[in-house]
């Protein structure tokens, strides 16, 4: 017969970091981690991509010059030119994904993967500035979107300048009702939340004649948002924020560690105007 | 010079131009740019030429270097070989002079 004892309060303790582990892990999937370099070919892409004068890229209305271009070197500091290149193509990426869905019925390579990318809009990095120095009125915030409707979108992406020295990532998330906020300095930022939910309203009075229903809405911040370990990669931390919002991932899965190496890789996206995820 | 460069003239100058615009030639549209300072200067475009030259005279009325400066219209970036025909642009539009900014944050 078996006995059974009482545990101790030290058994309890002892018993509870596994089981933290085991929720961790339900909850947060483990990622592939990412690879320390491009294969040998891209890489020698990525370096000639670094030697090529003038205007290295265009897409959409979008370009980077030589100069933009060596901000991704290691350590350097990302200027509005690399950020919204890549959150153009992070938007082109998700029309198209639009697109193959609306045709989804009779075409056979429709993958899973598409079904990820969220339909989302991306403001450029001067949004936040028009919308914080001027306003929505004075700023004709309400022309931006003139030929978008943002209430029937998954997510709108906002990248964030903070007196020209640090990025971070904002988010109006309408599939999960939260405003959020990514910053890898994890500064407080009830500016932002705020920033936003003046935004939504005003552009809800404008559009849909009607104030904007914050009920079930939240500021959202998550814990585990990755962190810089120095004083030179926000933009890179905001530009994957940004890329893993446009597939609705809950997690990141990258780190200080994979900086060099999504440097690296940004280029090469750049360089050929393609996104290498999703 | 071609008719087309544009001279900019000021805000005074251009109420009389708009006038004239309003009875004139539809052709031609009057472009208010305005700095993130707030200051305006006032252009009048045909509205098939190119905007590269009304960047490039704003540019040079203001002394910056015109790679350090970005222009919008109505949140959209203005590429050079955009036209106002191209943006769908109207008579007394406003584009957006905006600078670059950058970010990286030491402590």
């Amino acid at each position: 017969m078996a006995t059974y004892e009482n545990p101790t309060l030290n058994g309890l303790n002892l018993r509870q970091p596994s089981k933290d582990n085991a929720i961790d892990q339900y909850l947060r999937p483990q990622h592939t981690p990412l690879p320390s370099s491009l294969s040998d070919e891209d890489e020698a892409e990525v370096d000639s991509l670094l030697k090529q004068p003038g205007v290295v890229s265009r897409y959409a209305k979008e370009q980077v010059s030589d100069k933009d271009l060596a901000r991704l070197k290691p350590d350097g500091w990302l200027n509005d030119e690399i950020i919204n290149f890549y959150g153009a193509l992070i938007m082109g990426r998700s029309n198209d994904a639009k697109e193959n869905r609306s045709n989804e019925t009779n075409n056979e390579d429709f993958t899973a993967k598409e079904s990820q990318i969220l339909d989302v809009h991306y403001f450029s990095t001067f949004f936040w500035e028009k919308l914080t120095r001027d306003g929505y009125e004075k700023g004709r915030l309400a022309r931006w979107t003139k030929k978008v409707d943002i209430f029937s979108k998954d997510v709108v992406l906002i990248p964030v300048n903070h007196n020209n020295i640090h990025w971070t990532a904002a988010a109006i998330n309408f599939r999960k009702q939260r405003l959020e906020s990514y910053d890898s300095m994890s500064f407080d930022r009830s500016a932002v939340f705020k920033g936003l939910r003046d935004y939504l309203d005003a552009e809800h009075r404008d559009k849909r004649k009607a104030p904007f229903d914050f009920t079930g809405w939240e500021d959202y911040v998550s814990k585990d948002t990755p962190q810089q370990e120095n004083g030179d990669d926000c933009g890179v931390f905001t530009c994957q924020f940004l890329e893993c919002l446009s597939r609705g991932e809950e997690t990141f899965n990258f780190s200080q560690d994979d900086i060099p190496y999504l440097r690296r890789r940004m280029i090469w996206e750049i360089g050929r105007s393609k996104l290498r995820t999703g | 010079m071609s008719e087309e460069q544009q001279v900019p003239f000021t805000s005074q100058q251009d109420m009389n131009q708009q006038d004239d615009t309003k009875t004139g030639d539809p052709e031609t549209i009057n472009v208010k740019v305005v700095s993130s300072s707030g200051d305006e200067v006032f252009f009048k475009i045909k509205r098939t030429t190119q905007l590269r030259k009304l960047l490039g005279a704003y540019a040079n009325k203001v002394g910056k270097d015109v790679n350090t400066i970005r222009f919008l219209y109505d949140g959209t970036r203005i590429s050079e070989t955009d036209t106002p025909h191209s943006l769908e642009m109207e008579d007394n539009d406003t584009i957006d002079v905006m600078v670059e900014q950058v970010g990286g944050y030491s402590s």
